[in-house]
């Protein structure tokens, strides 16, 4: 009950922040604009390249579903950044929701978003088919990225200049997408520690065990690894 | 307000170049630096494993999006965590004029923005660049999207509002360019100042006639002259004043 009242707050919050607001519904707004651009962007491309923009799809799909946790997850890195200036955390910290309380439901705000826009983003997009089972999968496993993002954001954002920074440092993970078309090993190699690749490699080889593994593993241990740091560092309590 | 304060003029570029040492050191405790070369590395990266004949399209669209836009962005975040930290109203007790802040930030940004598109450039093109062309555009494009920055900050209450007024100015920019690609004869087009800006970083990679890039750096220049002069007037209004 105390956490569907702070749920119902964090609602309230994300309404009253117009920024917030923005942000939380642009995949609504920007998942059309990429299809409308590749309707009209893909023929005018094709009369002057020899190859066919289809053998992409693939990537492009990844791309689209992966910035939406991307963005929620800044935008709760934000909203995150925004208690702790208001010391909302200090005073969650002696409520008997406490501060782990806050920080579930912070994370799980995001994770739901997450996965309600990834059905959204493939309906949409329509560009690749993926089986239900490993569209769901995939979601699942972007819940926990999304929220990894919002916990990277805040354990490293001191300020919200330094945030905007690392905000534009965390897109480089978007790259690891593209690994595959650029074959370098040692490139490979590393994206391999990154869970955008997996994604990728998961709508690329839809089905095999040995992606949805590794995906899986490289994912929780992200998650573990980043909640373990934020509650070691108590959030400035 | 100006007025009031003495004019020494050996001073006041010291005054610059303090002030500019200063927002230097602060963009690189803040990471942009490091950033910035951590993402041209990933540029280089696919750049070098695209073939040449792509590279003359790909290297100045990229360029354009990404470097040389930056202070866009960051500007807004700089200008709102001083107003926050009380900095701004402090302009007023120090010997810096609002001239040289405002001088100092562009000038801060506009290197980091070069800095970054000699790099990728520099390694990972190996056609025929004007290179005084590239750094004339540059400057330019940098000097423009960062005014453009402090203005809608000048306007705003904090960092997340910010960010809520800089999508519409960014798209109303940004899609003008998109339309280029579609209609590269416009010529009216050009006067879009981003458009403008695009040609001439486009124009540094592309051999652009001599003419087209003397009109493309006069209009590029008066407009940011006017809109240096009317920042000017806002953020000694807005920002300086009411606080």
């Amino acid at each position: 009950m105390i956490k569907l009242i702070y749920f119902r707050s964090d609602l309230k919050q994300l309404f009253r922040e117009p920024m917030m607001t923005l942000l939380f519904f642009i995949p609504l707004i920007i998942t059309p604009l990429f299809r409308i651009i590749l309707a009209f962007g893909v023929p005018f491309l094709q009369s002057y390249v020899t190859f066919s923009v289809e053998v992409y799809h693939n990537y492009i799909l990844a791309f689209v579903l992966l910035m939406v946790p991307a963005m929620l997850g800044v935008v709760m890195g934000f909203m995150l950044l925004d208690d702790k200036d208001g010391k909302i955390i200090e005073l969650l910290s002696v409520t008997p929701f406490g501060r782990q309380g806050y920080l579930i439901v912070r994370l799980s705000f995001v994770a739901i978003a997450t996965l309600l826009y990834t059905f959204y983003t493939y309906t949409v997009m329509g560009l690749y088919t993926l089986p239900i089972p490993i569209l769901i999968y995939i979601g699942l496993l972007m819940c926990t990225y999304g929220a990894s993002i919002g916990m990277i954001f805040f354990n490293l954002a001191t300020d919200k200049v330094k945030g905007l920074t690392y905000a534009k440092g965390l897109n480089i993970m978007l790259f690891f997408i593209l690994v595959d078309l650029l074959h370098i090993p040692w490139l490979t190699i590393l994206a391999g520690f990154f869970p955008t690749y997996w994604i990728y490699r998961i709508i690329e080889n839809k089905g095999t065990v040995i992606p949805i593994v590794l995906g899986l593993t490289v994912h929780v241990v992200w998650f573990i690894i980043l909640l373990w740091i934020t509650r070691k560092r108590k959030i400035n309590v | 307000m100006t007025s009031t304060k003495p004019i020494i003029s050996d001073a006041n570029g010291q005054r610059l170049l303090s002030a500019l040492k200063a927002d230097v050191l602060f963009q690189f405790k803040q990471g942009f630096y490091f950033v910035y070369i951590i993402l041209s590395l990933f540029y280089l990266i696919i750049f070098h494993q695209l073939d040449s004949a792509w590279l003359s399209y790909v290297i100045p669209v990229v360029l354009f999006m990404d470097p040389s836009v930056l202070g866009l962005f960051f500007i807004g975040g700089i200008l709102l965590l001083e107003k926050e930290q009380g900095i701004l109203s402090l302009i007023y007790v120090t010997p810096l004029r609002i001239w040289e802040y405002i001088l100092s930030k562009i000038i801060s940004l506009c290197l980091i923005s070069l800095m970054v598109i000699l790099l990728i450039s520099l390694i990972a093109y190996k056609g025929a660049v004007n290179y005084i062309y590239l750094i004339i555009g540059v400057i330019l494009t940098s000097i423009f999207f960062t005014l453009i920055g402090f203005l809608v900050a000048t306007s705003s209450k904090s960092v997340n509002d910010f960010f809520v007024k800089i999508i519409p100015w960014m798209m109303v920019l940004m899609l003008p360019c998109v339309l280029l690609g579609f209609y590269p004869n416009l010529l009216l087009l050009g006067l879009v100042p981003s458009v403008a800006s695009l040609k001439l970083v486009w124009g540094a990679y592309h051999a652009i006639n001599f003419w087209e890039f003397i009109m493309l750096v006069l209009y590029m220049t008066v407009l940011n002259i006017f809109l240096l002069k009317y920042t000017y007037a806002v953020f000694q209004k807005k920002m300086v004043l009411e606080n």
